[in-house]
């Protein structure tokens, strides 16, 4: 049981106090149903990472692993206290969600992938589906934060990108500067919303609830670098498995973390065209066009102040 | 947080009966369902209509200060018409702006830092600094009207025409911050051009500043003034159509284009900017200083039409903008690793339509 376990998982026996092919130690202190106080640094038991600020977390989403059973959205709601999408019916496969927004900090996407070329040898029910769960980027050079002009977003201790709620006026300049179409402002409280990655939840030592609701592991939540490690051992094995058209979104180099966006704190397993999931493969950093807008206007302006000056230095009266 | 039911319908679904459409893009890029990949700038006519006054104002100063420069006593009614309306969009700007916030009541949260990878936060001291500056500008002015016996204005004025200079250097930020601010965002059509729409909108605040001066020249009956003015707009004019072909042609090569022509309104205001705003004023400057003679029609005509179709640029612009961001075949096209100029690597495809028009799956 336990080696099939490991299989599956060759990363667990690699997280910080697990013990190779078996339960963290910790955990037989808390075999009771009900427990009446918050597990001292419960992520260790869910996640095998203790939380420490001051190093860079993210999330790692699989998508080969999910299964859509959105128990990260419901999760997130549930825990974040946002309100329910009453949307009506979206005709987008079993996405009525649609896309993250202020009161959607996780979003599963369903795609009913025609495969064309398999047409003959795969059973209808194999359905080839590719589901995602969406989330805020944390991006490292994040654009809602460069953008936000109060500082109401903010870097936090734990690498992520949050705002801060009671600073927040509801400009909505972070709107338009998110390359990926996360932040979006409230039009009922006038605040802008996004994921946190459970700013509250690591101060107290959980791991974000998307994350510890994900019964397939298709969310994993660590230190940054853990991740980034699983993620490319993960993508080999694929490739070794024949799925050679997996690859990662938002690490280093890779699609995603293009255009001065250098690293996306939580990136993604995908297994086709980034466009399929809504995401674009080359976004870039925003910050970067100020220069070139500012200074051709300003040069214009000046130019043309100095055509003003040499049209008035004619004849004096 | 209230219930999502509070918020109007079409508020929520923003944009994606628009993106059904889907018109632009690479015919290759795939998408997902058609949704907006992107979220459009929250921003009503408040902010285009500021983008205009923030223009015409700053670049008010900028002309009122070339006219001190030139030392000349008959340009002096063009600094002091500078300064107040240079007043008038500073006084104007930030009410305007404030009301766009979503949360009023914190505008001073603005305040609390200066961040320069943000326009937002550029912008916030470059008009704090353009009203405080403009403010000492028409001191004078206002002294003269208010105290009419008080002596001593002497000073006063030294110290207005110290603080021209400063007014205009932040007059000239003015004209054009707006540009990085629409720019600096992932907006396609916007950061589609940056340079372009930097030009565009400086050159156009230009002319707006001068028509608004001429206009005021012509019905003080100051021809020779307004008619040196048409030609200051004339040759910013020009600028501006150059800048706008330039944009269009960058609209074109980045297949942002079809964000123009999403909707109606947005076509017409467009197409309309330009030949109010740019065709109307270089034709009536143009017969006017060919013919030798000055046209009091002729001026006036060029200097509301500068203005209007300044004005409707900025809707045109900011309107074409947020379709941009609200079509997904734009969006994911405009971040294509090859802009969607090349073709994609065979194993992509596009989901909706299919390529051969089937989507069912033969059953065995």
């Amino acid at each position: 049981m336990t080696e099939a376990w490991d299989t599956a998982k060759p990363w667990i026996s690699k997280s910080a106090g697990m013990i190779e092919g078996s339960l963290h130690p910790r955990v037989l202190d808390y075999t009771d149903s009900f427990i009446d106080e918050v597990i001292p640094n419960e992520s260790e038991l869910t996640a095998g990472v203790t939380i420490e600020p001051g190093k860079s977390y993210g999330f790692f989403t699989d998508t080969t692993l999910c299964i859509g059973c959105k128990a990260c959205e419901v999760a997130c709601k549930e825990w974040n206290q946002l309100p329910a999408e009453e949307q009506g019916m979206s005709g987008m496969s079993y996405d009525n969600t649609r896309g993250l927004s202020s009161s959607t900090w996780r979003h599963v996407t369903f795609v009913e992938k025609v495969d064309r070329e398999h047409t003959d040898d795969m059973q209808p029910f194999q359905s080839n589906w590719l589901m995602m769960s969406d989330v805020c980027k944390h991006c490292a050079n994040a654009p809602c934060l460069e953008a936000c002009p109060t500082g109401a977003l903010f870097r936090t201790e734990f690498d992520t990108v949050v705002v801060q709620q009671d600073i927040c006026n509801g400009c909505g300049y972070c709107v338009p500067a998110c390359p990926f179409g996360v932040v979006d402002l409230d039009m009922s409280d006038g605040k802008a919303h996004k994921c946190t990655l459970c700013y509250d939840r690591l101060k107290g030592g959980l791991e974000p609830a998307c994350a510890k609701s994900c019964p397939t592991d298709s969310i994993q939540f660590g230190e940054w670098d853990d991740l980034y490690e699983r993620a490319q051992e993960r993508v080999e094995d694929l490739h070794e498995r024949g799925a050679t058209n997996a690859y990662l979104y938002g690490t280093p180099g890779a699609p995603g973390a293009t255009g001065g966006l250098e690293r996306l704190q939580a990136f993604f397993l995908l297994s086709d065209r980034p466009e399929v999931y809504g995401l674009p493969a080359a976004p870039t950093r925003p910050s970067r066009r100020v220069a070139p807008a500012l200074g051709t206007g300003l040069a214009t302006a000046a130019s043309l102040a100095l055509a003003a000056i040499f049209l008035f230095s004619g004849k004096r009266r | 947080m209230t219930l999502v039911n509070d918020v109007p319908f079409d508020r929520r679904e923003r944009g994606t009966r628009k993106a059904e459409r889907q018109p632009g893009g690479a015919k290759d890029t795939p998408t997902y369902y058609g949704h907006p990949a992107l979220k459009a700038a929250p921003w009503g006519w408040l902010v285009w209509s500021y983008i205009f006054v923030a223009g015409t104002a700053g670049a008010a100063q900028v002309i009122g200060t070339a006219a001190q420069l030139s030392g000349r006593e008959d340009l002096k009614p063009v600094r002091d018409n500078g300064r107040i309306i240079g007043m008038l969009g500073a006084l104007a700007g930030a009410p305007l702006l404030i009301a766009d916030l979503h949360t009023p009541k914190r505008f001073y949260n603005m305040l609390r830092i200066f961040r320069s990878t943000s326009p937002m936060s550029i912008g916030t001291f470059t008009l704090l600094s353009f009203s405080g500056f403009t403010g000492l500008t028409v001191l004078p002015q206002a002294l003269r009207r208010l105290f009419p016996f008080w002596r001593g204005k002497k000073a006063v004025e030294t110290v207005a025409d110290v603080a021209q200079f400063p007014a205009a250097v932040a007059g000239l930020g003015m004209t054009s911050y707006t540009a990085a601010l629409l720019s600096a965002t992932s907006s396609p059509l916007w950061a589609a051009a940056p340079k372009e729409l930097g030009g565009r909108f400086a050159a156009s605040s230009v002319a707006s500043g001068a028509a608004a001066l001429a206009l005021v020249e012509e019905l003080n009956d100051r021809p020779a003034n307004a008619r040196l003015l048409g030609k200051l707009a004339l040759v910013a004019t020009a600028a501006n159509l150059v800048f706008s072909r330039l944009s269009r042609l960058k609209y074109r090569e980045r297949k942002v284009e079809a964000a123009i022509d999403a909707d109606p309104a947005t076509a017409t205001a467009y197409r309309a900017a330009t030949v109010i705003g740019v065709g109307v004023p270089l034709f009536c400057l143009g017969v006017s200083l060919l013919s030798g003679r000055h046209s009091r029609r002729l001026s006036l005509t060029a200097s509301l039409a500068t203005l209007a179709g300044g004005l409707l640029m900025r809707k045109a612009v900011m309107q074409a903008g947020e379709n941009s961001a609200n079509n997904s075949a734009i969006s994911l096209t405009f971040a294509r690793e090859d802009g969607g100029r090349g073709e994609l690597p065979p194993g992509a495809r596009p989901l909706i339509p299919a390529e051969d028009g089937t989507r069912r799956r033969r059953l065995h």
